[in-house]
């Protein structure tokens, strides 16, 4: 990544933090930095700024994974599978961010960090599925079976991802906003954000996108480094 | 000090941007180690 999107990044991201946490939430806004009252979330809705950017990657990154896993099973080329590892990896700590984010903020909305709400459950059985793969790798030695197993695995565990990220948590009744009963909040981003509000959430979600795709191609040459040395310690 | 006693919500965002300052010259020094060791080997693949 070069300099100039670096810098773009560094900046864009404290706008970001700055709109995120200081632009007022009013009944009716009429300044351009002013965010509309979101009934049943209030000051509360601001964490839709940073916590649904994490969730959003770890499921971009789950999908990247299965993408390099499939390239992987045509190819047969292991910087494949170092991709999608790295995918794994940097999703897995957005998916660990998520959860930590929404308890924090369920304490605060709901009244403890964890209720076994439909989307903590469903995000809380993806983590699961998703912890399993490591230990499925690291429980194979050989680098083809490793990767291939891997790669099957998951294309699998994506096909659960929109289940229990979109789907599960809409059907269902729940606290979460946008839950089958919901009744105030419902769908914010579609009903209740105005156009101000709706471009600083993109503009989160482009910063936090920026800063993934940094650390998965950080991760992914780290990773090669590793297989690099290791190879070169068999040689030797 | 009167203004940030009365608008705590800028002391949070103080200490964020200083939380996002820390990670992103820990994460840019990363990536200028990585690309250190990336050309060592490079050279070390040359010489062989």
């Amino acid at each position: 990544m070069n300099n100039y999107i670096k810098s773009f990044l560094f900046i864009l991201m404290i706008f970001v933090f700055y709109a995120g946490l200081t632009f007022p939430i009013v009944e009716k806004p009429q300044f351009w930095y002013e965010f509309p009252f979101i009934p049943g979330l209030g000051e509360l809705a601001k964490i839709i700024f940073f916590h649904v950017p994490t969730a959003w990657l770890a499921s971009i990154a789950f999908l990247l994974s299965m993408i390099y896993g499939i390239s992987y099973l045509r190819t047969k080329d292991l910087k494949n599978d170092a991709k999608s590892l790295a995918s794994l990896e940097i999703g897995f700590v957005f998916a660990i961010l998520a959860t930590v984010t929404g308890s924090i903020w369920a304490k605060f909305n709901w009244g403890s960090f964890w209720n076994w709400d439909p989307r903590e459950t469903s995000f809380f059985i993806l983590l699961l599925i998703y912890g399993s793969l490591f230990a499925l790798r690291s429980a194979i030695e050989q680098e083809e079976k490793r990767a291939n197993l891997s790669a099957v695995y998951s294309i699998f565990a994506f096909l659960t991802v929109p289940f229990f990220t979109f789907i599960m948590p809409r059907i269902m009744d729940g606290l979460h906003p946008g839950s089958a009963d919901d009744t105030t909040s419902g769908p914010i981003v579609e009903f209740h954000m105005n156009g101000n509000m709706l471009f600083i959430f993109f503009l989160s979600l482009l910063s936090f996108t920026i800063l993934f795709y940094w650390l998965w191609n950080l991760n992914y040459r780290a990773i090669i480094i590793k297989e690099k040395l290791k190879n070169r310690e068999t040689i030797l | 000090m009167e203004f940030l006693s009365q608008n705590s919500i800028y002391i949070v965002f103080i200490i964020t941007v200083v939380i996002w300052i820390g990670i992103f010259f820990l994460v840019n020094n990363i990536n200028k180690r990585i690309k250190s060791v990336e050309s060592i080997l490079k050279e070390g693949k040359n010489e062989e």
